[in-house]
């Protein structure tokens, strides 16, 4: 059985570093009640924040946002995915022209960097 | 760290005492969190609640429990386990000490010390050596459940982790 990947690791890291609740929330210039909230997934993180404790604890963002990235890639994926089909559609009725041909290839490119980037 | 989800697994290991326990939560072979609560005596609603913060926060795979819990924390366990369809194994102390031995049998404390060495970020909280008519530190519970996490771990392998 499959199961997903924790929409933030911020914890994880926090722990790692030896850092308290409150001394991480001191660093970060926010409440250690926010910083719980964020920590515990009850509150969604600002940007930000976010940008802060990748900073911080010296992340990038797929490793601290594993979930969340996981998510906006499959989302991101599936538009993409829609968008091929749609200009596939224009090509076909209209002829190929320069720019849709340009877009396609790039939307192509981009599907496959994201299911490369995501496994 | 790396998140691979096509191989990952989840575990929240369990040191049951009456009115407390340790935790340790591993994905992988990675140890995500550690630590300890209590709560005072009769309020299983307490025990429940905290319990229940793990389980909603780490959303484990599977709970491993050391063998020799206390009989109502363990009944208690296996209840929200069984609510929330999440598996319960217990892992017997022989595994535990199996798991780290080396020539001799390890005591609690050569295994904690064992933990800490794998795991650096636990150090910190590695109490001293018990002294003679001392009680058990109480932090060692913690240990306890990392011992028991990885001595599972030892014996379900996953794809891409040091066995």
């Amino acid at each position: 059985m499959a199961i997903l990947k924790l929409t933030s690791y911020l914890r994880v890291y926090r722990k790692k570093a030896g850092l308290t609740l409150r001394e991480a929330a001191y660093l970060l210039g926010i409440s250690h009640f926010a910083l719980s909230r964020y920590e515990t997934h009850l509150r969604e993180v600002p940007l930000p924040v976010a940008l802060c404790c990748c900073l911080l604890y010296g992340l990038t963002v797929p490793q601290a946002f594993a979930g969340m990235y996981d998510l906006c890639a499959a989302l991101l994926a599936r538009r993409l995915a829609l968008f091929r089909n749609r200009l596939g559609r224009r090509i076909a009725n209209n002829g190929p022209s320069d720019s849709l041909t340009q877009k396609l290839s790039w939307v192509t490119a981009r599907i496959a960097h994201l299911s490369t980037a995501t496994l | 760290m790396r998140h691979s989800s096509s191989t990952l697994d989840r575990i929240l290991a369990l040191d049951l005492h009456p009115r407390s326990f340790g935790y340790a939560v591993f994905e992988n072979a990675g140890l995500l969190d550690w630590g300890l609560r209590k709560w005072p005596s009769r309020q299983h609603k307490t025990a429940e609640r905290k319990l229940g913060r793990l389980l909603t926060l780490w959303q484990p795979m599977r709970l491993v429990v050391r063998e020799g819990a206390a009989r109502r924390e363990y009944a208690m366990v296996k209840g929200m386990a069984r609510d929330l369809k999440i598996p319960v194994l217990d892992i017997r102390q022989r595994a535990v000490q199996d798991a780290f031995r080396s020539s001799k049998r390890p005591s609690r404390f050569d295994i904690a010390r064992a933990v800490a060495e794998r795991y650096p970020e636990l150090a910190l909280r590695l109490p001293a050596a018990r002294k003679l008519g001392h009680g058990e530190p109480f932090q060692l519970r913690m240990f306890n459940a990392a011992a028991t996490g990885l001595a599972f771990l030892s014996n379900h392998p996953v794809d891409g982790r040091k066995k």
